[in-house]
């Protein structure tokens, strides 16, 4: 492991036998939870793997499953509705990243000097993370009907009625959004250790050498962000390309399939029209798409961190 | 990055027919989604064990034998089913009939994997769409011996038998369907009647618009619901899943366009299941909406006194109309090992007149006998009429082509929720949906 | 910091408009959930309506109470079981290194990222080969399938931050290993709230797994993941 300072962590000053030794006993621990998720985990995973390279619908799915190698998944990544539903996933995740950590770091930015109206903001902003996502996209779905919160409050101002679960592009956007309104909270805890951790001295010494506000914050605050900002966008990149939850509750992929995003697809080809084989495939696809993502992003960070 | 990450309860309890009167229920609910039971173990152990019966073919007050039904009534609507099973004890007192409960979504996938081990109950009660792929997977046995010898058989509607290789193999007793209900306050004020054919309906809509109340509400998700809703329109202008007639689907995709652009129809119907087009019709400014007739007993305790309210026929269109005439149908189980057991049971049940007129009464299921139509306990409840009619003229097979055409089903249903919700144009969406149903659906 | 920065008009403003987006959304669910269709409907209503409490009491039947029951059942026996998996699996990742940890480690962020659809599909066939669909068994275990995961790589760090020499120190008296995890480990993890920031808000956990590496404040050089 390495530290910021590149220095190697030393070991202890063990003889190598009594390490191996303790190295080989502990594994035992790990031995009930790697027993379960190779049961319930794993070979689920193989099974995906194995269901996506066979041709399965629901009437051979607890018999034989003929091997149709890779033609399934070129076939249903060649459709109309994977190109949509990669479209979809690509701006659902920026939205939801995007807006995610920009908004946690605003709030945290807001709230991490605490006191008492701080801390009720935040305890208000973490009931929302804390609660289940079809929850809160059951709720939302009611605040942004046309006779919801939304609409009302623009009424006020004679806005005219907006449909931001119906009209054109609207639908995905509204539905990233209230996703990325649940990252916020947690994005704000994160940022905000982070903000805590900050040795008071470097503040006072900007403050001493003239900076304002904002030159703070780029040039010395941000810095010192940076390793949660890295942190955070791979799990957001990783939770988005995930979601589910909103888009079943709020708007089913609709209308018509305009907020259709990948896991939403891959739901609908396995339990709406039962091909649980190209549902799989499309799954896999999603997996191997945020990996590749995910490993890219990974090796960009730790260049960065290198130089 | 939700604290309560992954939602397992969500799929394992789905629940999406139409022919159940609630569909949503854990999600609107909102207090968190139920588990995959509503509070009942299920009894796998039940399925398969019939004792010997007598053999030979004559069935009577002395034959002996166990009879396991597979059936998803909950709690609530569990004692229809006894009440009807009851018939059939009565005439057969000696056979031990288990009623057990398999949850609905689950109900395919137990009957595959059963049958895969050569298992079954002797008959199912099941009206869902995977009647194919149960079919396929060999969870059913044909009736269609005792079919062809049955007095009866004539009574019964061809929408509500389905065939498999031209031989029968389930029948539905009861069925729900679409009709269209009406707000009689609002139409006296207007000056309008229920329009009858389709050329009536768009000029009927702008007359409720101009008196400032909403025309109609109707399901357009993009789901079977919304699929169900849309078949009339389609099936009017001379559209089938065999025959998928582009022109025929961009004029009913033409109509449904220009009552939402017109907002004679809410735009956010894109989001309604059947469930909250009623509840959106109750409040009492909406002149129309195409619902079922489930919606009986519900319409009568939630509307109470505040609007008289009536049914009549849908609209017709140039063509033959299809109406889907959902509700539950009686299968014989393929490793039955009393067969003659499992008709009689079928046919002293839901096939039967006593057993219709308990269904009718206790769960509004509109008989599909024809010769049912006239009995007073019918024609005393005038909503009951629209329906009755509906069966008769318009009556169509749920699911379409004995359940092949799932995948086409829902090409359709997404296009039908894109052209209210305005992402495509009626020619686009005709296109996409024809295109759609050609590839995925092949007779 | 600048005066403007501190408990300035900025961070009131900012504080307010955090209220309103997540404050406001709760107080118009209540108050629709006072009012009854009609005035859900009328645009007259919207601000000053009578409420009535006529929902709760439609809501409020067996099948509530049934759901709540499903709910509590479901969510402790996810509880236990997860934490009892994942405390001593965190354990062994934070001591033990090589390949198979890696690979081990890989695997669960892979489980991590696969759509939830995904997973349940096969899983459907594991839980009905074994009769659990329909049990709240059934949604236990899978629920703690798709938690274990995310649970261990949390717990982790905590087992990362406990001495290795106050771990030796029992060995060398004589502790089995199953004594030094339950009684020496385990106890100071849950101590570990002594390392959180000094606000008692922030979660410990995220905190510690997020704690910036260049902070001089921190007595350990480790980086905490």
């Amino acid at each position: 492991m390495r530290t910021a300072a590149g220095e190697r962590a030393t070991f202890p000053a063990v003889s190598r036998t009594r390490a191996r030794l303790r190295v080989r006993g502990e594994g035992i621990f790990l031995l009930p939870a790697a027993v379960y998720l190779l049961t319930l985990a794993l070979y689920p995973f193989v099974e995906l793997v194995r269901m996506s390279v066979s041709q399965v619908t629901s009437d051979n799915i607890f018999s034989d499953w003929p091997f149709i190698g890779l033609n399934g998944v070129q076939s249903v990544a060649a459709t109309a509705d994977f190109r949509e539903a990669a479209a979809n996933s690509l701006m659902y995740v920026v939205l939801v990243v995007g807006v995610g950590l920009a908004g946690g770091l605003a709030s945290a930015l807001t709230l991490w000097r605490g006191g008492r109206v701080g801390g009720f903001t935040l305890a208000l902003m973490v009931f929302s993370w804390a609660l289940p996502g079809l929850i809160n996209g059951v709720a939302w779905r009611f605040l942004l009907d046309p006779r919801g919160m939304v609409d009302s409050i623009l009424g006020l101002f004679h806005a005219g009625p907006v449909y931001w679960l119906v009209d054109g592009h609207l639908p995905l956007i509204s539905v990233a959004l209230v996703n990325a309104w649940t990252v916020v909270p947690f994005a704000t805890l994160v940022f905000r250790a982070a903000l805590l951790d900050m040795p008071p001295e470097i503040l006072a010494a900007a403050e001493v050498d003239g900076a304002r506000p904002w030159q703070t914050l780029r040039y010395v605050v941000l810095p010192l962000l940076r390793p949660s900002i890295l942190v955070l966008g791979v799990l957001a990149l990783v939770y988005a390309f995930k979601s589910f939850d909103f888009i079943y509750v709020m708007t089913f992929g609709g209308p018509g399939t305009a907020s259709t995003t990948l896991p939403f697809l891959s739901y609908r080809l396995a339990f709406e029209i039962y091909r649980y084989s190209q549902g799989a495939s499309v799954a896999l696809i999603t997996v191997a798409i945020v990996l590749l993502l995910a490993l890219l992003y990974m090796r960009q960070v730790r260049r960065e961190e290198r130089a | 990055m939700s604290a309560a990450e992954p939602d397992a309860e969500l799929f394992l309890s789905l629940d999406r027919s139409v022919s159940r009167r609630q569909v949503l229920k854990s999600a609107a609910a909102g207090a968190g989604t139920l588990a995959l039971s509503s509070g009942m173990t299920s009894l796998l152990a039940a399925c398969g064990g019939n004792q010997a019966t007598t053999t030979g073919t004559a069935i009577g007050p002395d034959t002996t034998g166990t009879l396991t039904v597979w059936h998803y009534s909950s709690q609530q609507d569990v004692k229809t089913v006894q009440d009807y099973t009851a018939l059939f004890t009565k005439k057969y007192p000696k056979v031990d009939v288990k009623l057990v409960y398999v949850e609905f979504s689950e109900t395919p996938k137990r009957a595959i994997a059963a049958a895969a081990a050569k298992q079954g109950p002797d008959v199912f009660i099941y009206g869902g769409n995977e009647v194919n792929a149960m079919y396929k997977a060999g969870v059913f046995k044909s009736v269609d011996s005792y079919w062809q010898s049955f007095a009866d058989k004539a009574q019964f509607p061809d929408g509500v038998i389905t065939r498999f290789n031209n031989k029968v193999y389930g029948v539905k007793g009861y069925v729900n369907l679409t009709g269209l209900w009406y707000n009689k306050n609002i139409l006296d004020a207007v000056g309008v009647q229920p329009p009858r054919s389709f050329d009536e309906v768009t000029s009927t809509f702008a007359k409720v618009a101009a008196a400032g109340k909403v025309p109609i509400a109707l399901t357009g998700q993009p789901t079977d619901q919304g699929d169900w809703t849309a078949f009339p329109w389609l099936t009017g202008y001379g559209f089938s899943y065999k025959n998928p007639d582009q022109s025929a689907i961009e004029q009913a995709f033409t109509l449904v366009n220009e009552w939402a652009r017109k907002s004679y129809l809410p735009k956010e119907s894109v989001q309604w299941g059947q469930a909250e087009t009623f509840n959106r019709w109750v409040v009492g400014d909406v002149a129309f909406m195409e619902n079922g007739n489930w919606n009986i007993g519900p319409a009568s305790r939630t509307v109470g006194g505040k609007f008289t309210y009536g049914t009549a026929p849908l609209p017709t269109g140039p063509k033959s109309q299809g109406i889907f005439l959902g509700g539950e149908a009686l299968w014989t189980g393929a490793f039955t090992k009393v067969p003659g057991i499992a008709w009689a049971y079928m046919q002293e049940t839901l096939l039967s007149k006593e057993g219709l007129l308990i269904t009718l009464q206790e769960s509004g299921g509109i008989p599909a006998r024809h010769d049912m139509a006239n009995l007073t306990q019918v024609t005393s409840n005038p909503l009951l009429t629209a329906y009755t009619t509906e069966v008769k003229e318009h009556g169509a097979e749920y699911p379409p082509e004995g359940g092949a055409a799932i995948a086409a089903q829902a090409v359709i249903a997404q296009n039908w929720s894109a052209v209210i919700g305005g992402q495509k144009t009626p020619a686009q969406a005709a296109k996409d949906a024809t295109d759609g149903v050609k590839a995925n659906y092949k007779p | 910091m600048s005066a403007a920065l501190r408990r300035g008009w900025v961070t009131r403003a900012g504080t307010a408009a955090l209220l309103v987006v997540y404050g406001l959304p709760f107080i118009w669910l209540v108050a629709t959930s006072l009012k009854t269709d009609t005035q859900i409907f009328d645009r007259g209503a919207t601000f000053i309506f009578h409420p009535t409490l006529a929902n709760y009491q439609s809501v409020v039947n067996r099948d509530l109470l049934a759901a709540c029951l499903n709910s509590a059942v479901i969510a402790s026996g996810t509880t236990v079981l997860t934490l009892a998996l994942a405390t001593p699996a965190a354990y062994a990742l934070a001591r033990v290194k090589g390949l198979l940890v890696n690979l081990g480690l890989s695997a669960i962020i892979i489980l991590q990222i696969t759509p939830q659809p995904a997973s349940l599909i096969p899983l459907y066939r594991v839980l009905g080969g074994w009769n659990l669909l329909g049990s709240q068994l059934g949604v236990i275990l899978a629920d703690t399938a798709l938690l274990l995961p995310f649970c261990i790589l949390i717990i982790r760090p905590f087992f990362l931050a406990v001495p290795r020499e106050v771990e030796e120190a029992g060995v060398v008296d004589g502790a089995s290993r199953m004594r030094v995890f339950w009684q020496i480990a385990l106890p100071i993890t849950l101590n570990g709230s002594r390392r959180a920031p000094r606000s008692s808000f922030s979660s410990p956990e995220v905190s510690s797994c997020m704690r910036t590496p260049s902070s001089p404040t921190r007595r350990s050089t480790r980086s905490a993941c």
